[in-house]
């Protein structure tokens, strides 16, 4: 069955909330409404004729406009596919700080959303209503934030452990007494110390950097007022 | 009075000597720096939980017993052909041998049979046994 | 800190013990198994047998930090493996040495602009000797670091305390 037939038992089935065919991309899809995407995927699992028995893709794409969840079914009995579409429309003012869509969960359905669904929510702030296991899945469980919203804020450290790109040199060219102590404080020096002048064996390699925000800045670098959190203080 | 144990005065003293040489030089030479992250116990790398001593499995007792048992018997062997080279009743010595492997070996079979020498007791012997 | 280290005066004889030490120290480096992504392969092609890398005497690599001196880290370091990375070198007995191993763990690599979750550098966190950059850098690449930190480790003063050593340790206080 093409998708044509598809969406013409979609639409026989009576179900509420289906939308057009839409044919403009590779892979025609349904838009269906987010009150029946439930009843919509148990129907195509179940019904004799199209035995979509496998959802192997279930992901979201925000657009400016809406966070829209994008489910691939498809039959290995039957041989045909079909992909849905769920649309949740952005409030006014609605970023990544102040809104999280909540759609129903179908991971009762497939179990193969389980998973999916938690990346979902890891990474993009899509909640699903029903999921028995709604937790963060690729991030650490303490992380703050859905890194794959357009608007994210890239953190500079976390949990002690820095994040952002140096803007401090890790050497200063040119010689003198600072230069020598920068470098026997610094990691790279440490690695060129090793070399020239060998360290005091016993002594720990590496006196870790200064919080950032103590740290002297290269001429042009920018500055994060980071919560200090020393590393390796022993 | 031990004068003739000689040798075996200075096989002690050298013993002793090359256990403890490594040891002195070991604290005098190597690098001491313990702090809390480098002391706690390695799970690999993550906190710890949980209590370090857990409870064994029986199979390893009885594993090591019964190769410990045979592995005296092997050693006993050496002294044996040693001590018995010269001789004067080669068969006497050889029957006494054979005799202590004998006595052992049924021990062996003893342990096979009941099937203890497997890892996972199969249902043959988990039958007998139980039966 | 054993009694004896960096507390001689830099003499001949103590070179010569120096030297000794940093011969046996240098060509019995064992690295520690740890593989966290792709550079990972390139090591293991390493261990392996085209590459042999026990002829240099570190092809024992050893499942606990404890018993190794040597760290590689390849692959890209996340902020929740770099907690463990840091602990994992904690973990190790002194003398430790650390190559990293990859672009992404010299300076970021590929995650090095648009990487939320990743160190940028594993150097960040935990001190490194070697650099051996390279997406993945080839087994000989890698090769080339072990043996860069093996010449390093060899020439290291462990008993003589050396002019520019007192200078630094003299300035840090001791």
């Amino acid at each position: 069955m093409n998708e044509q037939q598809l969406h013409a038992k979609l639409l026989a089935s009576g179900l509420p909330g289906i939308g057009e065919l839409d044919t403009s991309a590779r892979d025609p899809f349904v838009r269906v409404d987010a009150g029946s995407i439930v009843a919509v995927l148990t129907f195509l699992r179940d019904d004799h004729d199209c035995r979509m028995e496998m959802l192997h893709n279930l992901t979201a794409v925000e657009r400016p406009d809406a966070i829209e969840l994008v489910y691939h079914v498809c039959s290995l009995a039957r041989h045909h596919a079909l992909t849905v579409k769920l649309s949740c429309p952005r409030p006014d003012g609605g970023n990544h700080d102040t809104w999280i869509p909540e759609v129903p969960s179908v991971a009762g359905v497939y179990s193969a959303a389980n998973w999916h669904e938690r990346e979902q929510w890891d990474l993009l702030g899509v909640r699903f209503a029903g999921h028995p296991d709604h937790r963060r899945i690729l991030l650490p469980e303490e992380w703050i934030g859905h890194p794959l919203r357009k608007d994210y804020v890239y953190p500079t450290w976390h949990d002690g452990i820095p994040l952002e790109l140096d803007a401090i040199p890790l050497y200063e060219p040119g010689g003198g007494q600072a230069a020598a102590e920068a470098a026997a404080a610094s990691a790279a020096g440490a690695a060129g110390a090793a070399a020239k002048a060998p360290r005091k064996a016993g002594e720990p390699l590496f006196q870790p950097p200064a919080p950032l925000s103590t740290r002297p800045l290269a001429p042009g670098g920018k500055t994060t007022d980071t919560p200090a959190s020393e590393l390796g203080s022993h | 009075m031990f004068l003739s144990y000689h040798a075996v005065l200075v096989f002690l003293i050298t013993g002793m000597a090359m256990v403890c040489t490594p040891m002195i030089l070991g604290v005098l030479f190597r690098p001491r720096n313990p702090y809390p992250a480098k002391t706690m116990a390695y799970e690999c790398a993550e906190d710890p939980v949980g209590d370090a001593q857990i409870r064994f499995d029986m199979r390893f007792y009885s594993a090591a017993l019964i190769f410990i048992i045979f592995d005296v018997e092997i050693a006993f062997m050496f002294p044996w052909a040693l001590v018995f080279q010269g001789f004067h009743d080669r068969w006497l010595a050889l029957a006494e041998g054979v005799a202590f492997i004998a006595i052992l070996f049924l021990g062996l079979v003893y342990v096979w049979v009941k099937g203890d020498v497997d890892w996972v007791k199969t249902f043959r012997h988990r039958r007998r046994v139980q039966g | 800190m054993g009694i004896l280290n960096n507390a001689l005066p830099d003499i001949a004889p103590v070179r010569a013990v120096d030297a000794a030490v940093g011969w046996g120290r240098g060509s019995s480096l064992w690295p520690m198994t740890f593989g966290i992504a792709c550079c990972a392969i390139e090591m293991m092609a390493v261990y392996a047998a085209t590459f042999d890398l026990d002829r240099f005497g570190a092809g024992v690599p050893r499942a606990t930090p404890r018993q190794s001196d040597l760290i590689i880290v390849p692959g890209t370091v996340n902020a929740k493996m770099a907690v463990r990375v840091r602990r994992l070198w904690d973990q190790m007995a002194e003398p430790r040495y650390v190559i990293a191993m990859g672009a992404c763990v010299c300076g970021g690599g590929p995650y090095v602009k648009w990487g939320y979750n990743t160190v940028k550098g594993v150097h960040k966190i935990i001190p490194v000797d070697i650099f051996v950059p390279g997406c993945p850098p080839r087994p000989e690449a890698l090769m080339d670091g072990i043996l860069k930190l093996r010449e390093n480790v060899t020439r290291e003063a462990v008993f003589a305390r050396r002019e520019a050593t007192a200078r630094i340790l003299d300035a840090r206080g001791g």
